[in-house]
């Protein structure tokens, strides 16, 4: 499964937790579509780490990085050029 | 990127930068503003918003709680809880149970509103907290935007000290005193509401201290619409 498909299968299985259908693009910032809740942002934050085996630290905590699946896309690509 | 608006001529090339600089035209300047817009473009600039909230505050746990191992299942307390924003956190990340306590009707309203499946571990006492009465000691003592709000620290934190476990954490967050948070509370009277004195990271750890608690760890955080620390304490 390509990495936006991931990202944007979690984002859904969430948003069907929390009753609401709507759908979405990948350059949509997820936050301010007022389909999450609050804590969603650290779900997503933890299923990035563990899908992807990266280790968010302090300075990645920009909601910049996690808002739509094209900037999750971009920040997972930043850290694998940090990284290799 | 954001581009701040200058007042500037149309044709950059013939710009007068002399006058521009000089104390008459800042003058002049001052006597044009809009002080209405500013404010609201400020309050605007500096707003509440609770996802970035979310990522500031999980930013501040996961450095506080480092290395720090959980129990498992640890049961929670967090006191003036408002929503429970902490206790939810707490819980989404490391599992247990909570309980939150807070006498306003108001934020007992707003948490009974949230859907979250979390709300199922986790029980709303609307009471007083100085009033309290448990038949139980808690892993987690916490608080958010509490401490702050009371001139006598030690009654206050008394209270997250005796529903402690012996072997439990108290983590406590509370406003930084820093420009940005001065003038954040400046611009926003309707939520600058009550007591409320602003620390500095000095100021908050010999409170601390004095009162009754072993600090563990501090970490300010930055990045939010004001700044604050947080703390991760022991009983004495």
């Amino acid at each position: 499964m390509e990495v936006s498909e991931k990202i944007r299968a979690f984002i859904k299985t969430n948003i069907e937790v929390i009753d609401y259908e709507r759908d979405f693009t990948d350059e949509e910032d997820i936050f301010e579509l007022g389909f999450v809740d609050s804590l969603f942002a650290m779900k997503l934050l933890n299923f990035v780490e563990n899908e992807f085996n990266i280790e968010v630290v302090p300075e990645d905590m920009d909601i910049t990085n996690f808002n739509s699946v094209n900037n999750i896309i971009e920040f997972l690509e930043r850290k694998a050029n940090h990284s290799g | 990127m954001y581009t701040t608006k200058i007042w500037t001529n149309k044709n950059s090339k013939n710009f007068d930068w002399e006058a521009y600089f000089s104390p008459e035209n800042t003058d002049k300047i001052f006597k044009k503003m809009d002080l209405v817009k500013l404010i609201s473009q400020l309050r605007n600039h500096l707003k509440e918003d609770k996802f970035k909230m979310t990522f500031v505050l999980g930013s501040v746990l996961r450095s506080i709680l480092k290395d720090l191992s959980l129990k498992k299942n640890s049961r929670t307390l967090e006191l003036g809880a408002a929503t429970g924003l902490l206790t939810r956190w707490l819980i989404s990340q490391y599992g247990g149970t909570g309980v939150l306590v807070d006498n306003s009707k108001a934020s007992y309203r707003a948490y009974t509103s949230l859907k979250n499946p979390l709300k199922k571990y986790i029980t709303y006492l609307n009471k007083n907290i100085f009033s309290l009465q448990l038949d139980e000691t808690f892993d987690i003592v916490c608080s958010f935007g509490l401490v702050e709000h009371f001139i006598d620290k030690k009654e206050v934190l008394d209270v997250h000290r005796r529903f402690l476990a012996p072997d439990g954490i108290i983590l406590l967050l509370v406003p930084l005193d820093t420009p940005l948070t001065r003038v954040f509370w400046e611009l926003h009277p309707e939520l600058n509401r009550g007591y409320r004195e602003l620390l500095t990271e000095t100021e908050f750890y010999k409170i601390l201290t004095r009162n009754g608690l072993k600090v563990i760890r501090t970490q300010p955080v930055f990045g939010y619409s004001y700044d604050f620390i947080g703390a991760l304490c022991r009983k004495k």
